[in-house]
């Protein structure tokens, strides 16, 4: 069995290997990341951000939630300097488990709507989202629909695509009507909706619009960046797909268009915290915003920000739902238990 | 002693694998009802496949069987196993694992008395307080038997026993047959059992069957074949020979150990010799042509291993206990019964 | 070939690998055991209530369709296959023999990705037929997907156990007046059923314990609502109580084949037996079967290739796949030869067959039927706990901070791999050292043989397929291994599975195509060494 010592060995020696460094040292400067977001668009501001600065950037992109665990289980040897969730949810909860660090961050990033930042400081937002309807261009006239609210109405019975529950975005989308509307009347509107399902939730937001070119469904609620990918695809039939439809944004005249928001924290043992901040104000400059914009298609928040991004620019300017997104995380609890009640699969 | 019609016949059989592998040349046999047949013949003189042929197992390049009115094999024709009222007992006795012996017994059996028919074969082979038990459960001779049962039990016509003692120690053997002869007869069917032990052979066969080499070389009572060898080949089969070559002169065929008659042979031809051991009657002679070489005890008698003036070696018995002793002269008197004279 | 005795084995001068093989067992056993620990000792919330009015039921059915699609469909298709590779002869059947195992080297979820892309509202195969071919998914698309891609279990040991039958039963049973197929049914198939068994159990607790294929068809099994207990509603302890349902489930089916299996000890028979000679088949039966080997190579390899290959040409190519190929590769190949020193010694403790080895063997393959995700919240639970404790004691010894952060390095990820794993170690290895009988140690022994020399000059030629099945087993299965990998990876260290998935969450199906592309090439290429290694043709003699 001496073999089995000798693997096992090496595998310890692993454990050495990739080790996540917790010293700062003299010549190279370094800030670890745990991020949930994983487009192209972050790899390009990570190195424009250590062209800049000098500072390696070590990432860990995971989802969400096993990211706020394996922080958690760390505890005060976690090597996390910044948390980058990618949506609003888990900022919260990343929060309720204690693992940022209060940082003023209406000081660091001054121009930042109040409403985008968490009210005990604890994280910001650097991109938004909006979660809003598509209706196909054929069977749904312009002004038929303009409310989430509507939705839930009988007359869309069988003709709405939405993807399922376990989505955070969904669950994001409910709790801002918990917010606005209280649970019961949130509840009755999920129920209807799941009663005017065109079909069991199946597939992401980009299948939704597919379904309503395929003449599955008419109307889709949809985060407005996936119409824009599918408008912009190299592939001839998602572009024929995002043709099919129209996309609006909703609530125009109420709350404003529901949205969502990636946010980022300084972790609360992170060992190198001025890294942290560097980086953290490194996501409102000006050339992450862009990139931000023109790879993902996704909305700034820097409000003087220059991007180039047509599809983008024609859905603009729109009204945005003003409550403070941590709000979002307070009530996805309750929205994910309407959920289930509902049988929103 | 053939009287009975036979109530399967195979005619000039031929199976080949490959081109140059050929398992059966050219058989022919005759099975009659409730009389045991032996097949016997050395390993790779096709006598398995025969009998796998006759089971249905084998298809047939050339030749045919046929049972009674029913072909079974032609040139083009292939009845399969399950349409043949065969028994087939395997050297491994191949009982299904998963199977108790009843179930076993009763797998070919049909009908809603199945189960009881199959107890009562189980019964006749007293395996009945068995009924119950999983093949790894029983011994070998346990197994033997209640593959012979299961085989039994749909009253086949024709059984056929591949090498059934062979994997029993010697007092065991001696017993399970006895066993599976009675069974056998009592059953009335034609058997053909393949075997390579000579003594079991002709312990069991009312017919002998000699094979080699694909072939069917002979065919007749034990006693009859033993005597009669039509070859060296066949008389090895059975038990040990010498043999020498001779001219025949005027009837008659000169050995190192005396003259002997060749019956029907022209003048000139040459011919072999088989001598068994018990031909040779031995006295010592000190004038004597043949010395002693070997000598050993084999109970009642002493085998003795004689050499004669051409260094050429023979066995002979005497009974025991002998002052013969390795190095004496001795001379030889031979019993024309057990010499036979054939082609050369 | 079964072992039928065991004096000789517990006698000193065995090779003793029992206390190594139970500390492995146990260690590997360790994360379930944390997980079960967390699920006992938690406080109790209302979630689980409030999961049993709502969606309990549905995860329970759906595991069940799904475990048993997958169990249907395997069974009839490996089943088949094993008998007509083992007992037939066609042209082509040689080179099929081996070629039929590849589609393990597919993911489930990869086949998933593209299936569903393939037969959705809008894409090509409802072009083709007018919308009329049917969207795969739900439970029974899951469950035809866990059918392409995991038959090759079942084949294995269908088609080994077929052809090392005694083909005399098979034969008796025909002079007994059965037909080719009662005889079949009636004799061949129960003497493989052990074998069978043992293939669906794998498959069933694959099926249960998948999370990327299920979540992306839409069948809410029982792990996706463990992993939405944790990260939807943030409870780990109610995820570490849905886990030990599964955990249950997977107790059960193990107990099940255990339970058949030692009924059936004998049902392969034993001794000496002819092997089992091959049926030509008819021209027309020889194309049928050919297409029915074909049907499961296209549909679970060429097809899935396919659209994915046609779908990554139009994309650029993600960044870092190169290195992510280079750690996939070094966490499997470490990973497999680890579990197949485990599955050998592990075996050779059963052998023993002594109550601890047993119990710390059936502990050892309890990861099995669990996501990935339990596996890695119990290596983290007790990595962190085991850091807990180191971490005061060196402090205070060396006034520094302990210098490694255990959950920090591919060590964690490899035990969580090892503790998911270890069944699909020990299983083959534990069938391959039951080939060695007593006897033969014996003959060994008497020779002059030391029990290490026996091991390594009689035992090790027996057991080298076996062994090599572990390891590959487990190379595989690391290769595409998903939810663990996700949650335990060092920084910047990123598999082609978590860089797959990532993409094809995000519905970048197209981004998802070339690392999905890469998984299956690289594990393709052992695949093949191995799959053509445990077919090679081992009759040798001629018919007789």
């Amino acid at each position: 069995m001496k073999t089995n010592f000798i693997l096992i060995a090496a595998a310890l020696a692993l454990t050495g290997c990739s080790q996540p460094s917790t010293e700062v040292e003299g010549t190279s400067r370094e800030v670890n990341v745990f991020s949930a977001r994983h487009y192209r668009s972050d790899a390009s501001i990570y190195a424009a951000f250590t062209e800049l600065t000098g500072i390696d950037v070590n990432l860990i992109e995971a989802n969400g939630d096993q990211l706020i665990e394996r922080v958690r289980a760390d505890g005060d040897r976690s090597p996390a300097d910044v948390l980058i969730t990618v949506d609003a949810a888990r900022l919260h909860r990343a929060e309720q488990a204690g693992l940022f660090a209060a940082t003023d961050y209406s000081d660091l990033v001054p121009s930042i709507a109040p409403h985008l930042i968490d009210p005990d400081q604890y994280w910001v937002s650097f991109t938004l989202r909006a979660r809003v309807i598509a209706f196909s261009a054929d069977r749904v006239e312009a002004g038929e629909i303009s409310t989430y609210e509507d939705l839930a109405d009988p007359r869309w019975a069988g003709r709405i695509c939405i993807r399922e529950s376990g989505n955070a975005y969904n669950q994001s989308l409910l709790a801002s009507i918990v917010a606005r509307s209280g649970e019961d009347a949130a509840e009755a509107w999920a129920a209807g909706i799941v009663a005017n399902m065109a079909r069991p939730p199946q597939g992401g937001d980009r299948d939704q619009i597919k379904g309503i070119a395929a003449g599955i469904c008419d109307v889709a609620v949809v985060n407005h960046y996936y119409y824009a990918m599918l408008a912009n695809s190299a592939q001839e039939a998602d572009r024929e797909a995002a043709a099919a439809s129209v996309l609006f944004f909703p609530n125009q005249e109420s709350s404003g268009a529901h949205i969502n928001v990636s946010g980022a924290g300084i972790a609360a043992n992170a060992p190198h915290p001025e890294e942290a901040r560097e980086l953290i104000a490194f996501l409102f400059s000006q050339d992450a915003q862009r990139l931000i914009v023109e790879m993902n298609n996704e909305l700034p928040v820097v409000a003087d920000a220059e991007w180039d991004n047509p599809t983008l620019q024609a859905m603009l300017p729109f009204q945005e739902d003003a409550r403070n997104v941590s709000e979002l995380g307070d009530h996805n609890e309750t929205a994910q238990r309407i959920f289930d009640r509902v049988g929103w699969q | 002693m053939s009287e009975a019609v036979p109530i399967l016949s195979v005619r000039d059989a031929r199976r080949h694998y490959g081109a140059d592998k050929p398992a059966l040349k050219k058989a022919s046999l005759d099975l009659y009802p409730g009389r045991i047949t032996a097949l016997l013949g050395p390993s790779g003189s096709g006598k398995s496949t025969l009998l796998r042929s006759i089971a249905g197992l084998e298809a047939l390049d050339e030749g045919t069987i046929s049972c009674g009115e029913t072909i079974w094999n032609d040139g083009t024709s292939h009845l399969p196993p399950e349409q043949r009222r065969v028994g087939m007992v395997f050297q491994d006795y191949a009982l299904f694992p998963h199977l108790n012996a009843l179930n076993n017994v009763a797998f070919g059996l049909t009908g809603p008395d199945k189960k009881k028919h199959a107890m009562a074969q189980l019964a006749a082979a007293e395996l009945g307080h068995k009924a119950n038990a999983y093949p790894h459960e029983l011994s070998g001779g346990e197994q033997q038997r209640v593959a012979l049962a299961r085989a039994l039990a749909p009253s086949p016509a024709i059984m056929l026993l591949d090498e059934p003692f062979s994997g029993l120690d010697r007092r065991l053997r001696k017993d399970l047959r006895e066993r599976t002869i009675s069974s056998l007869r009592a059953s009335g069917t034609a058997a053909l059992i393949v075997t390579h032990d000579a003594e079991e052979a002709m312990a069991i066969a009312d017919e002998l069957a000699l094979m080699d080499a694909g072939c069917d070389i002979q065919c007749g009572t034990p006693g009859d074949v033993w005597l009669n060898p039509v070859s060296a080949l066949a008389a090895r089969l059975l038990g040990d020979v010498d043999t020498v070559s001779g001219r025949v002169a005027e009837g008659l065929v000169e050995t190192p150990l005396g003259t002997v008659t060749a019956k029907g042979f022209t003048d000139g031809e040459t011919v072999e010799v088989l001598v068994r051991p018990n031909a040779i009657a031995v006295t010592p002679d000190d004038n004597g042509t043949l010395t002693i070489t070997n000598r050993h005890s084999v109970g009642a008698e002493i085998s003795l291993t004689l050499k004669d003036q051409n260094n050429d070696q023979w066995h002979a018995f005497v009974s025991a206990p002998s002052a013969l002793n390795i190095g004496d002269n001795v001379s030889v008197v031979l019993n024309e019964t057990f010499v036979s004279v054939v082609k050369g | 070939m079964a072992i039928t005795s065991t004096q000789s084995l517990n006698k000193k001068g065995a090779l003793n690998a029992t206390p190594f093989a139970i500390l492995a067992a146990l260690i590997c056993a360790a994360p379930i055991l944390a997980v079960g620990w967390i699920a006992l000792t938690g406080d109790t919330g209302d979630y689980l209530e409030h999961l049993a009015r709502t969606r309990l039921p549905t995860y329970l059915v759906n595991s069940a369709q799904v475990a048993v699609f997958a169990a249907l469909g395997t069974g009839l298709l490996g089943t088949t296959l094993g008998w007509l590779i083992a007992r037939t002869e066609f042209f082509g059947r040689k080179t099929m023999s081996w070629v039929l195992i590849l589609p393990l080297a597919v993911p489930a979820y990869v086949a998933a990705y593209a299936w569903l892309d393939l037969s959705t509202a809008g894409g090509p195969l409802q072009a083709v037929t007018f919308g009329l071919f049917p969207t795969i998914r739900g439970s029974w698309g899951a469950g035809l997907m866990f059918t392409f891609v995991l038959y090759p279990y079942v084949y294995l040991l269908a088609r080994d156990a077929f052809s090392s039958q005694s083909a005399d039963a098979f034969d008796a049973a025909r002079t007994l007046g059965a037909s080719p197929l009662r005889a079949f049914f009636q004799t061949s198939l129960p003497m493989a059923r052990p074998a069978i068994a043992a293939g669906l159990a794998l498959v069933m607790m694959e099926s249960l314990a998948d999370y990327g294929a299920v979540s992306h068809l839409g069948a809410p099994t029982l792990s996706i609502g463990l992993i939405r207990a944790w990260s939807g509603a943030g409870s780990l302890i109610d995820a570490a109580r849905l886990s030990l349902v599964l955990v249950v489930i997977a107790l059960l089916i193990f107990g099940l084949e255990r339970a058949q299996r030692r009924r059936a000890r004998s049902v392969t028979g034993s001794g000496k037996h002819r092997p089992a000679p091959r049926t030509d088949l008819k021209p027309a039966s020889a194309l049928a079967a050919l297409s029915l080997c074909l049907l499961p190579l296209i549909l679970g390899l060429v097809a899935p290739m396919a659209r994915l290959g046609w779908l990554a040409l139009k994309e650029p190519i993600a960044a870092g796949l190169v290195q992510a190929s280079y750690h996939s590769l070094t966490l499997a190949i470490i990973s497999a030869l680890i579990a197949a020193a485990l599955g050998l010694s592990t075996a050779y403790a059963l052998r023993t067959k002594t109550r601890i080895a047993t119990i710390a063997a059936r502990a050892a393959g309890l990861g099995y039927a669990v996501p990935g995700a339990v596996a890695a919240v119990g290596v983290i639970a007790i990595l962190s706990g085991i850091q807990g404790m180191i971490d005061p004691a060196w402090t205070s010894l060396t006034g520094e901070p302990f210098p490694i952060l255990l959950t920090g390095g591919a060590a964690a990820l490899i035990f969580a791999y090892l503790s998911r794993f270890a069944a699909a170690a020990i299983g083959p290895s534990e069938s391959a050292l039951s080939r060695v009988t007593p006897t033969l140690d014996g003959a060994a022994r008497t020779l002059g043989a030391t029990p290490l020399q026996t091991a390594r000059r009689v035992h090790w030629p027996l057991m080298i397929a076996g062994i090599t099945s572990a390891g590959l087993l487990v190379f595989v299965e690391v290769l595409k291994e998903l939810p663990a990998t996700m949650i335990l990876r060092p920084f910047n260290y990123d598999t082609l599975a978590v860089i797959a998935h990532a993409y094809a969450a995000d519905e970048r199906l197209g981004e998802a195509a070339m690392p999905s592309l890469l998984i299956v090439l690289i594990a393709i290429l052992p695949m093949i060494f191995v799959a053509r290694y445990l077919s090679r043709d081992l009759s040798g003699a001629s018919q007789s």
